[in-house]
């Protein structure tokens, strides 16, 4: 039976991928070799789980233990090395022997597992007793191992199908180092675009907190810290508490605060990230292991592999974000070449065909008799009317699905500039000229109400914000048109402020319509005649131009819709 | 003295616009060209040269070469002598437009433009 046992363990060591192939086996040998109760019980830091269970057991292993009154061989074998004495139990005719042993790992002899052993041959709980605990220890380990290196292959399968996506690459790559490391933060650094002798902070994962996007030299002498000096050395680099604190990095220099690792950071693992070409591409660290007082040889060995990954998913990263940046360049080329300018053109050709009719209008059709004639004339305007606000629409809706097309590919961008007051105020005008139609139709009038003094400058991309504008009015017009669809004797106003303070210009659009729901800067809003891309493009515009859009404090009827755009120099 | 105006632009409708959006600021000879070659014939006739020029910068070669010539704005404004010009184009890049001022255009409008933004234009560069 020893003998059968042994052979089975050798073929745990060579045959199986999985920790639960071994498993099963284990199971299955142990059930059918021995007819018995086995358990075996997996030490982990948050307590004991069972990994493998036979027979009568219940899900509360421990409890079993206590159950049996063998806590205090559970006790000692969960400490130190241990096995307990052969047991012998009478159960119905034939005895039951048991036997209790740690299994520990075979560097450190610390325990990792518990084995629990109940057979009625004694003969094979003696071979366990004799040699067999080492090897399963011993099996139990290298399947662990093989199961954590195993799990790479997932883990860089599921790393490369994030390359279409920088941002959601860094947020996995941060969290995958994080859980195959047990580490309680990890971080991401890549070399600044702009400037290749800085580090830029690209993401963070668990307790850290400092900004994305800060900034480390990395460079002889300048004390900035562990990143900077695995950057320059262009080696792994694996710290325990002391080491951290007593490392030459800091010795005698002085370094920027948020440069530190936090007090909390106990144990300190970070590798370069280096490319098939040998050029470094950033820093990735990982802090404070769990449970222990540093990260081990192979943490550091398993993090460089997977460092190699990542730092070919980067460059796939950066490869698609380029060649895609440049397709979308085509693209939009193509977009604003086929839709906007004909469309631009469409409606300049109304508004030449208006001057052209009311020319027409002036010289012969005013001065008529002919009252078919005069007929045909209210006709044409009312016509007019139509084309008129509905270009207006349409022209809307195609620059918002342009706008949308850009936010949404991440290459959308502004180009602001410095205006001055006059412009602001033709820029209200134009707003509400491109309305006028509908106004008149709706009963609505825009009052606006610009308290800059003429010498405040505005920064901001002028063709954008008009659009802002545009689309909030254009809110703010169906929001009253549902409030009262019938009642358009009354005049309904929209209200355009537009104020300095603290350095900032505030822009506020209030109407008096129905009101709205939910967080409507996010969500698409219902309105049959919307687009269901105002406001949230809106919001990318405001957010581009680093200012802020919110709802203001709820009136009574209708709301106020309110943004504002910082000073040149903060854009 | 009777003001000509010369539109080169391949694009019928926005010619036609740009023309009327003139004609409308009182500019009533306004010539138009659809491609290099016309346009470099009609700037070399001495007898009636124009007072302005009006270019687009993306340009079929002549009436039996359409192919787009994506510089032919350029070309022709280097033939220019003495007379003020304006580029009108779908360029949007800033060495581009910074190329257009560098060969002496008076103004650069990136399309779709306004017509009625030239036609003012126009008038601060010749008057009316």
């Amino acid at each position: 039976m020893g003998s059968e046992l042994l052979s089975l363990v050798y073929k745990w060591y060579c045959k199986y991928d999985h920790i639960e192939d071994l498993i099963k086996e284990i199971k299955q040998g142990i059930k059918e070799e021995w007819e018995a109760e086995t358990c075996l019980l997996d030490i982990s830091k948050e307590g004991f789980k069972p990994i493998i269970q036979c027979a009568s057991y219940s899900k509360d292993s421990l409890h079993c233990f206590e159950r049996k009154g063998l806590k205090e061989d559970f006790e000692k074998a969960k400490g130190r090395e241990y096995c307990s004495d052969i047991l012998e139990k009478k159960k119905e005719e034939r005895p039951v022997y048991r036997l209790i042993c740690s299994l520990c790992d075979t560097n450190n002899k610390t325990p990792i597992a518990i084995l629990n052993l109940t057979s009625r041959d004694k003969e094979s709980l003696s071979s366990v007793k004799d040699n067999l605990q080492h090897h399963i220890a011993l099996s139990l380990q290298i399947h662990r191992a093989i199961e954590k290196w195993n799990s790479l292959y997932e883990i860089t399968n599921k790393l490369t199908t994030q390359v279409t996506n920088l941002s959601s690459l860094t947020n996995e790559i941060l969290k995958t180092v994080a859980s195959a490391l047990e580490a309680e933060a990890s971080s991401l650094f890549l070399i600044c675009e702009e400037d290749s002798n800085y580090l830029e902070l690209v993401g963070e994962y668990g307790y850290t907190k400092n900004e994305k996007g800060l900034k480390i030299l990395i460079a002889d002498g300048e004390r900035t810290g562990l990143s900077a000096y695995v950057a320059k050395i262009r080696e792994p680099l694996s710290l325990d508490s002391e080491g951290i604190r007593n490392h030459l990095c800091w010795s005698g220099g002085k370094f920027p605060p948020n440069h530190l690792p936090s007090k909390r950071c106990s144990s300190w693992l970070g590798i370069p990230l280096i490319n098939t070409d040998k050029n470094l591409l950033g820093v990735i660290k990982a802090e404070n292991k769990k449970d222990e007082p540093g990260f081990s040889k192979e943490d550091m060995a398993y993090l460089q592999v997977l460092g190699s990954h990542i730092a070919i998913c980067l460059e796939m990263a950066d490869k698609y974000k380029k060649e895609v940046a440049g397709k979308e360049k085509a693209y939009h080329y193509a977009i604003s070449h086929s839709l906007k300018t004909p469309l631009h053109s469409f409606l300049e050709a109304i508004r030449q065909l208006k001057k052209v009719y009311s020319d027409i209008d002036k010289k012969c059709i005013s001065q008529s008799s002919d009252q078919a004639l005069k007929g045909l004339r209210d006709k044409y305007s009312q016509i007019f009317d139509i084309i008129d606000e509905d270009s207006y629409k349409f022209a809307r809706v195609a620059k918002n699905a342009i706008y949308a097309a850009k936010v949404e590919r991440k290459t959308y961008q502004i180009s602001p500039q410095v205006l001055e007051v006059k412009e602001i105020e033709n820029m209200i005008e134009r707003v509400k000229r491109i309305f006028r139609t509908c106004l008149r139709k709706e009963n609505i009038e825009i009052k606006e109400n610009i308290k800059l003094s003429q010498r405040d400058r505005v920064y901001m991309d002028k063709e954008q914000i008009e659009d802002v504008l545009i689309n909030l009015v254009a809110n703010s017009v169906s929001a009253i048109k549902d409030r009262r669809p019938r009642e358009k004797e009354k005049v309904a106003s929209i209200k355009i402020l537009v104020r300095n303070e603290k350095g900032k210009t505030y822009f506020s659009i209030s109407d008096e319509g129905k009101g709205i729901e939910g967080d409507i800067f996010t969500s698409l809003p219902s309105h049959p005649e919307s687009t269901g891309l105002g406001l949230y493009l809106t919001k990318e515009i405001i957010f581009a131009h680093k200012g802020e859009i919110f709802l203001s404090e709820p009136l009574e009827k209708g709301i106020c819709i309110e943004f504002w755009l910082p000073k040149e120099e903060k854009i | 003295m009777k003001k000509t105006i010369l539109v080169v632009e391949d694009q019928r409708n926005h010619s036609l616009l740009l023309k009327y959006a003139l004609e409308d600021k009182g500019y009533d000879d306004i010539k138009t060209a659809a491609d290099i070659e016309t346009a470099l014939k009609m700037l070399q006739d001495k007898k009636n040269p124009p007072s302005l020029v009006c270019l687009d910068i993306m340009l079929p070669k002549s009436p039996d070469d359409p192919t787009i010539d994506e510089e032919g704005g350029f070309r022709i404004a280097k033939e220019i002598k003495g007379v003020p010009f304006i580029f009108t184009s779908v360029y949007e890049r800033k060495e581009e437009i910074e190329r257009g001022i560098s060969l002496g255009a008076k103004a650069f409008f990136v399309k779709p433009f306004d017509t009625e933004d030239v036609a003012v234009k126009t008038q601060e560069i010749i008057g009316k």
